[in-house]
């Protein structure tokens, strides 16, 4: 019984952690709103947990366990192709930063003479 | 000594990283024939930055290492920043190329109208390579072969000439060793005269040592298989 206690109040806990956080306007409310359903399945599911062995019987899955396992799995694949995803958008951009800052700070001078610095040059990306 | 024969309208971009013990000598080498010698000193721990510039290049350094092909790129951009530039030469910093091969190249391009020109070690001669590097390389060129489009007898070879045209149809996003293969593909994707020149390869111990690992080759794959995907 203790353990229902324990578990509601760490889903609710980082429910209210993901509530605040970085984005904009729509992405904030989407989070919200999926951070809400989220909780609230935990909480019904922590409270009734037969209520997921008769979800997994809907879907073809023998236990609740299972379900809850298979849920994870395919959760957590998605969160590290997400973030997998970001860090790599991440490592193009510092690379455009690292690439701006070495030819802002290049030693132009010796090239000055013959100097028509012009945008139309620069190759689009 | 006399005057370089290669003026201002020529730059050699040569990416370094660690290679303080070696490049000296090679800006030394280029500078002999080439006025303008620019090192993009890709985020070096050692002293790359300052042999380079006391042998005489001008340096642009990375504040991190990025990778060969975010070097270059960082190379082709002040290039083409700086409006007199009609070429650009790559040549590696480990001393594997020759520069009279550079100047070869050079002149292949200019007199015959090649925007881009690659070297070619299957067509030249090469001094030392071992075995392994030759099977690496024919795999390497089998699929560089049939992913670019060009009728290519080497690939991965750090010795080109590059036009402003060229360099204008050029820009790198992978940043590691895949950024060859991407080149390859933006030539083909650009439809600019192109051609290979036989160059010589001089294997020494420590180019050896520095090259890119069997393994890598499965890196490389990947990256250009991810960025395929990405791109249609």
């Amino acid at each position: 019984m203790t353990i229902k206690f324990i578990l509601i109040g760490c889903l609710l806990f980082l429910a209210w952690l993901m509530f605040r956080g970085p984005g904009t306007t729509t992405q904030v409310a989407w989070r919200r709103i999926a951070v809400s359903l989220v909780a609230a399945a935990g909480v019904v599911t922590v409270i009734f947990p037969d209520s997921l062995t008769w979800l997994g019987k809907l879907v073809g899955v023998g236990r609740g366990t299972d379900l809850l396992l298979y849920g994870y799995v395919v959760f957590s694949l998605f969160l590290l192709i997400g973030l997998y995803q970001r860090i790599t958008r991440l490592e193009s951009r510092l690379a455009q930063v690292v690439r701006e800052i070495a030819l802002t700070s290049a030693p132009m001078s010796s090239l000055a003479h013959h100097d028509d610095v012009s945008s139309t040059d620069a190759p689009t990306p | 000594m006399s005057a370089p024969q290669v003026g201002t309208d020529v730059c050699v971009v040569v990416a370094a990283y660690n290679e303080a013990t070696v490049v000296g000598d090679v800006v030394r080498g280029l500078a002999r024939h080439f006025t303008q010698v620019l090192v993009v000193d890709d985020g070096s721990t050692d002293d790359t930055s300052r042999v380079a510039r006391e042998a005489g290049a001008m340096v642009v350094r990375h504040a991190i290492n990025l990778g060969q092909g975010a070097a270059l790129q960082t190379g082709f951009d002040y290039a083409l920043k700086s409006g007199g530039i009609t070429h650009v030469v790559t040549f590696d910093a480990d001393g594997q190329h020759r520069p009279d091969d550079a100047l070869r190249l050079l002149a292949q391009g200019r007199s015959q109208g090649y925007d881009v020109v690659l070297g070619s070690r299957t067509l030249g001669k090469v001094v030392d390579q071992p075995w392994q590097r030759a099977l690496l390389l024919r795999a390497a060129v089998t699929f560089s072969r049939r992913t670019s489009g060009l009728d290519l007898t080497d690939t991965h070879n750090g010795l080109r000439v590059l036009s402003r045209d060229a360099l204008r149809s050029i820009s790198l996003r992978q940043c590691g060793m895949a950024y060859a293969s991407e080149l390859e593909h933006a030539i083909s994707r650009s439809g600019l005269p192109w051609c290979e020149v036989p160059v010589e390869i001089v294997y020494t111990e420590y180019s050896c040592s520095k090259g890119q690992r069997g393994l890598n080759m499965v890196n490389i794959l990947f990256d250009l298989v991810h960025a395929r995907i990405k791109t249609t």
